[in-house]
């Protein structure tokens, strides 16, 4: 018989120490498995997370996925601290980025960047901010559970920007699904001079980091929102509206995620432009579950662990470039991870320990 | 429409709703044990890479279905263990097994796009001449199969012992355990059966629904079972009905031929004012309690 | 009543961070006999029978079963072994029947259901154990009592020759305690054994053939009951005589300061307060005794603003005026000066993974100054919560702490200090004291005296009638979601007010 026996640490493990595990331990895991299937560790641990951060090139590509996850993961510690389990970033990147391709194309083309910019960052977080905002509205009102309905939101905002990429937005001067490139103002890297790296969104990032740390820690707003998702009863009781709080973190959530969203489409070194979903969001909103959870659900530690996992995003992608069988290197990678880390935060804790032993005589 | 073209139409829902159905039975097992199982979605695409795998190598279709269920039951026991056991999160446990299933399945099967099985399952047809119940029972028999499951798993549920003992772990986990209940290992053959469903689902598609692999061939259908579950307000027999209606819903597309991805886009959406209707009146019938670990009493009240 | 011996737990020790439940605890039960287990609230009377019972696991010591050692790690271990244990609230599956509640983990009952063998040996043995009950009813629709039967058909159908009953007659109005009673002589008659856990010092005399005292998790004595007195149960279950209560002072009545009329409360579509109506003065204790379930929650939910009444109106008197506050957030009312002690405190009163500091601000009452703007001022707030926890008595090491680290004692004293130093004009107080120890119900007690002789308006709603007839100056009884009765303090007499909290007829 196999008992499991899980007992309640007198003083809980820190986050630093088990996301540090955490962290360590699936990227080992990770490359075993990929091991399995032919790809050489070494050589995937030298080229992949070494290779990377030894050039510019790589640094323009960890900090491209760091900054989308960094307010993406933002984002989520308002609303997991609000106890609502938002898993549906990855379209409200996608409405963000639908955002800033309306912006750029449609509403204000000849705007110079200075109007630009800003512009995209506000709408984008508008329409993430409404699309977390359905979630939460059917959460505090109806009671519908939050991870089914954003679950669902997802694929609805994807099968838009592939309505709107092959239909009413597509270039006309191509066959593949992406829709006109972005006016040269958009393109927030021309502006970032010869950093290779968006700095309106490094701005925008950083500053939403900062206030969400402020809200989250010094406002009366953001103790309702603790109370909300440590205790909802005792909240209501003394009267904390929660519905108030479940809309507006969701409403937040949304709208950091959108940001995030005008950034993936305009502010990498790609032409900025509307394309497949899976080219935009890349399994990015769920990833950032991952980064709030490793910075122990705060916004400051968010800054650090999103750039990790930007690079070991990134790895996952050089993998999958550069062994023909690597494709789901990044899957198994996030996969591996949320894995470990469920198991670290029980960890964190818990103290786990496992006894195997015969049949003892119990009862009669 | 007359009635042969119906007949047509009836017959390919059933063809589409088929792998939900299945997925939806094992996760309403799961899901009244208390349990959810977000890595329906990607046990549903590796049970149709390994089976196919598995079918095209031994070139028979049932060793690809037990490939694939084994497969399932695999990626059910990891979720069970680390949720049951190790008290990890339900979500970001499900979450995990999804990105593996759909990691591991790109790698595993990609040497195998393009091949071809040779092999087939029989087909049992039933009222081959008369349009619309033709529809239904001229199937493969593995439609049988989800035919009979469902009608079986809503019989366990609702009229034996075991389903009541089921459904008590799932409402009332500490009523369950003081009664002489096993809570872990209900929890723990409930999360392993749903598993093994969304493989056979998966395999279903792989095997007799599209008959070829290619890069995540199944996406999207574990998430529309998951939807379903709720629908189906964790009743098999509803499931049966609900899966079917929303099979037709994907072949409606083919028929109607409104621009495709808007037409995709209808399942999603129409889960969602339907949720909001379920939750309202799923607090008449019994519904499990989802994503909370089971916490012994001793422990809930001392924190021992 | 025979000899042999049914259970013997020997030099049994169970610790809990920070406490230690049973200290070495020797016990034994006999075949036939209902043996007593007294002691006050935390005594470890609870928590012995739970290892009995296989909800704990024991730390240390020895547990014989009908002379056989054994392990109970589970509840499945001790129903193998024919040990059940009747709960305070009943534990069902309110969604299910009876029947399928009673079927749950029980082997024999075969497979597929409902076979018409079992069910009719089910009815037959409901029938033949003074127990009336429907089988087919579905749970959520029984009172708390036909609960409670179910429970007792849930100990009948496993054979149970060991039963613990846990409390039990808390909620049970006398009539229901005579049929209880008289099910359990019929039990240790033929051959049972029952442990009746109470902190009721009475009950020992009524039912009980021996009786095991424990005091802060020790055995401090086991007696026949022929051979001890009230006055020596007493002074082993407190240590020394003390009297327990506390000397009431009258009161000074002032205005009306809550009016309430015509209430009609639902919960579930079903009204659970049906037409209440009464004042409540400033400057009083109005106390409302009754039985948990009949709607007393339901009140208090209308009166904080947790819940909208289906008709009816509430008047607040504050300040020059009546206002009506029917649809008035409970924000409002907290900051108007309506004050809630909720009933179960870690799940109402305070939130657990939050300090100290920070659940004496949860309502943003207290410190207009450092809470008026958008931002919370930390360090005004520590500051004070320091002073408070002083003042209060309030046993922390800091303010930082995350309050589910303080003692349930300290965790009411939290709450009552955070309530008070709103300066609330009406105080709601709900089963105040519930669980607590003697000198921490005495604390709750003397505050909310103090309170009153300070001009407040205290609404105490108890199922815990010495606590009604100990504070209330006005004691109303809640019935069925009506009010049966008002009575002056000194016109009040137990049995009256016993057989209103029923339906009399």
């Amino acid at each position: 018989m196999i008992r499991f026996i899980v007992r309640r640490r007198e003083k809980e493990l820190t986050y630093t120490y088990s996301s540090t595990i955490a962290i360590i331990v699936s990227i080992i895991l990770s490359l075993a498995i990929l091991a399995f299937f032919g790809i050489n560790p070494i050589i995937a641990l030298a080229k992949a997370f070494v290779g990377p951060i030894l050039t510019t090139y790589g640094w323009a590509s960890i900090l491209y996925n760091g900054l989308i996850l960094l307010l993406c993961g933002v984002g989520l510690v308002i609303a997991f601290r609000a106890g609502v389990w938002n898993i549906g970033a990855e379209g409200q990147i996608l409405m963000g980025a639908i955002a800033a391709t309306w912006v750029a194309l449609y509403l204000i083309p000849d705007a110079p960047s200075i109007v630009m910019i800003p512009t995209m960052f506000v709408v984008g977080f508008l329409f993430g901010g409404i699309w977390g905002l359905i979630a939460g509205v059917l959460k505090a009102e109806l009671d519908v559970n939050e991870v089914l309905s954003t679950m669902m939101l997802n694929y609805v905002a994807y099968q838009l920007v592939y309505y709107l990429v092959m239909g009413p937005w597509a270039n006309p001067l191509t066959n593949y699904p992406v829709s006109e490139p972005f006016p040269e103002s958009a393109w927030m890297l021309k502006i970032s001079g010869p950093i290779p790296v968006s700095i309106p969104t490094l701005i925008v990032a950083l500053v939403a980091a900062i206030l969400t740390h402020f809200l989250i820690f010094n406002t009366k707003l953001g103790y309702e929102i603790r109370a909300v998702g440590s205790n909802p009863n005792a909240a209501r009781a003394y009267g904390i509206s929660y519905k108030k709080v479940v809309i507006v973190a969701m409403f937040l959530s949304g709208g950091l995620a959108g940001l995030a969203g005008v950034h993936a489409v305009a502010g990498g070194l790609l032409v900025p432009q509307l394309r497949r979903p899976e080219q935009i969001s890349r399994g990015f909103g769920f990833i950032a579950i991952l980064v709030a959870w490793l910075a122990g659900i705060k916004p400051l530690p968010v800054i650090f662990t999103s750039i990790l996992m930007g690079l070991i995003f990134l790895a996952g992608f050089v993998i999958q470039v550069l062994f023909a069988r690597g494709i789901g290197a990044t899957n198994i990678f996030t996969g591996v991870m949320l894995l470990v880390l469920s198991v670290a935060e029980t960890y964190r804790r818990y103290e786990i320990k496992i006894e195997i032993h015969g049949f003892t005589r119990r009862g009669s | 429409m007359d009635l042969w073209t119906a007949t047509l139409f009836i017959a390919l829902a059933i063809r589409m709703g088929t792998p939900l159905l299945l997925a939806c039975l094992g996760e309403i097992y799961a899901e009244r044990s208390g349990v959810l199982n977000l890595g329906i979605e990607g046990t549903m695409m590796l049970g149709a890479a390994i089976g196919f795998i598995a079918a095209y190598e031994a070139q028979n279709l049932l060793v690809g279905f037990i490939a694939a269920a084994i497969v399932g039951a695999l990626l059910g026991l990891i979720h069970a263990v680390v949720v049951i056991y190790l008290r990890g999160n339900q979500m970001i446990s499900g979450l995990a097994i999804t990105f593996v299933g759909v990691g591991l399945s790109s790698l595993i099967a990609h040497s195998y796009v393009g091949r071809v099985i040779k092999a087939s399952l029989p087909k049992i047809a039933l009222f081959g001449n008369i349009p619309i119940l033709s529809a239904f029972f001229c199937q493969s028999v593995v439609v049988y199969f989800a035919y009979t499951m469902s009608i079986a798993m809503w019989f366990i549920l609702f009229h034996t012992r075991i389903g009541i003992e089921i459904r008590a772990v799932g409402e009332n986990p500490i009523v369950a355990e003081a009664s002489g209940i096993n809570v872990e290992k209900t929890r723990l053959i409930c999360v392993i059966l749903s598993g093994v469903f969304a493989g056979l689902g998966g395999a279903y598609i792989s095997l007799i629904d599209m008959k070829s692999w290619t890069d995540l061939l199944t996406v999207g259908k574990g998430w529309v079972a998951l939807a379903l579950v709720i629908v189906a307000l964790w009743n098999p027999l509803f499931a049966l009905f609900v899966s079917y209606f929303f099979g037709a819903l994907y072949a409606f597309q083919v028929f109607l031929g409104i621009d495709i991805n808007l037409a995709k886009m209808i399942p999603y959406a129409a889960t969602i004012p339907i949720l909001a209707i379920a939750s309202k009146i799923s607090k008449r019938i019994g519904v499990p309690i989802l994503g909370k670990p089971y916490i012994r009493e001793e422990e809930a009240l001392h924190g021992v | 009543m025979s000899d042999s011996i049914a259970v013997r737990m020997i030099g049994i020790t169970k610790r809990f961070p920070g406490v230690v439940a049973n200290d070495n605890v020797d016990f034994e039960l006999r075949a036939g006999e209902i043996h007593v287990l007294l002691g006050e609230n935390g005594a470890g009377k609870t928590t012995l029978m739970n290892i009995l019972a296989g909800l704990y696991t024991k730390d240390s010591g020895e547990i014989y079963v009908w002379g056989q050692k054994v392990e109970i790690l589970s509840p499945q271990d001790a129903l193998r072994l024919g040990i059940y244990m009747v709960p305070q609230t009943p534990k069902l599956v309110q969604s299910m029947t009876v029947l399928e509640n009673v079927i749950i983990g029980l082997r024999k009952a075969g497979m597929i259901l409902p076979t018409r063998r079992a069910r009719s040996w089910i009815e037959n043995l409901a029938k033949s154990y003074y127990i009336p009950i429907d089988i087919d009813a579905p749970v959520y629709r029984l009172t708390a009592s036909e609960q409670k039967r179910v429970e007792l058909l849930k100990a009948l159908v496993r054979h149970a020759k060991i039963l613990i009953f846990d409390e039990i007659t808390a909620t049970l109005s006398p009539s229901e305690k005579a049929d209880i009673f008289k099910f359990m002589r019929k039990f240790a008659m033929s051959g049972g054994a029952i442990v009746f856990v109470t902190h009721k010092i009475n009950e020992v005399f009524e039912i009980g053939d021996r009786v095991t005292v424990m005091r802060k998790g020790k055995v401090v004595g086991t007696f026949d009951v022929s051979d001890v007195t009230q006055d020596k149960l007493t002074e082993l279950m407190f240590g020394k005589k003390i009297e327990v209560g506390i000397a009431h002072s009258s009161a000074k009545q002032g205005d009306v300061a809550l009016r309430i009329r015509d209430l009609w409360v639902e919960f579930d579509g079903y009204p659970s307060v049906r037409g209440v109506s009464f004042d409540l003065y400033y400057g009083e204790i109005l106390g409302i005794a009754g039985i948990a379930g009949n709607g007393q929650k339901e009140l208090v939910e209308a009166i904080i603003g947790l819940r909208r009444p289906s008709m009816g109106k509430i008047y607040m008197n504050a300040d020059g005026g009546f206002i009506d506050i029917t649809d008035k957030s409970t924000s409002w009312r907290l900051k108007s000066g309506i004050s809630y002690i909720p009933e179960d405190r870690i799940r109402y009163g305070i939130v657990p993974n939050m300090s100290v500091a920070e659940n004496l601000i949860l309502g943003f009452r207290c410190l207009r100054g450092a809470l008026d703007g958008f931002i919370i001022d930390w360090n005004t707030v520590r500051s004070w919560a320091s002073d408070v926890i002083k003042k209060y008595r309030i046993v922390a090491p800091s303010v930082d702490i995350p309050a589910r680290h303080l003692s349930g004692g300290n965790i009411q004293k939290l709450i009552v200090a955070r309530e008070l130093e709103s300066k609330p004009k009406i105080i709601v107080a709900f089963n105040p004291t519930l669980g607590l120890d003697v000198s921490s119900t005495k604390y709750v007690w003397e505050t909310l005296m103090d309170m009153r002789d300070r001009g407040a308006a205290i609404l105490l709603i108890s199922e815990d009638l010495d606590e009604i007839m100990s504070l209330s100056d006005r004691i109303m009884v809640m019935s069925e979601g009506e009010i049966k009765g008002i009575f002056d303090r000194r016109e009040a007499d137990i049995d009256t007010i016993g057989r209103l909290m029923v339906r009399a007829k």
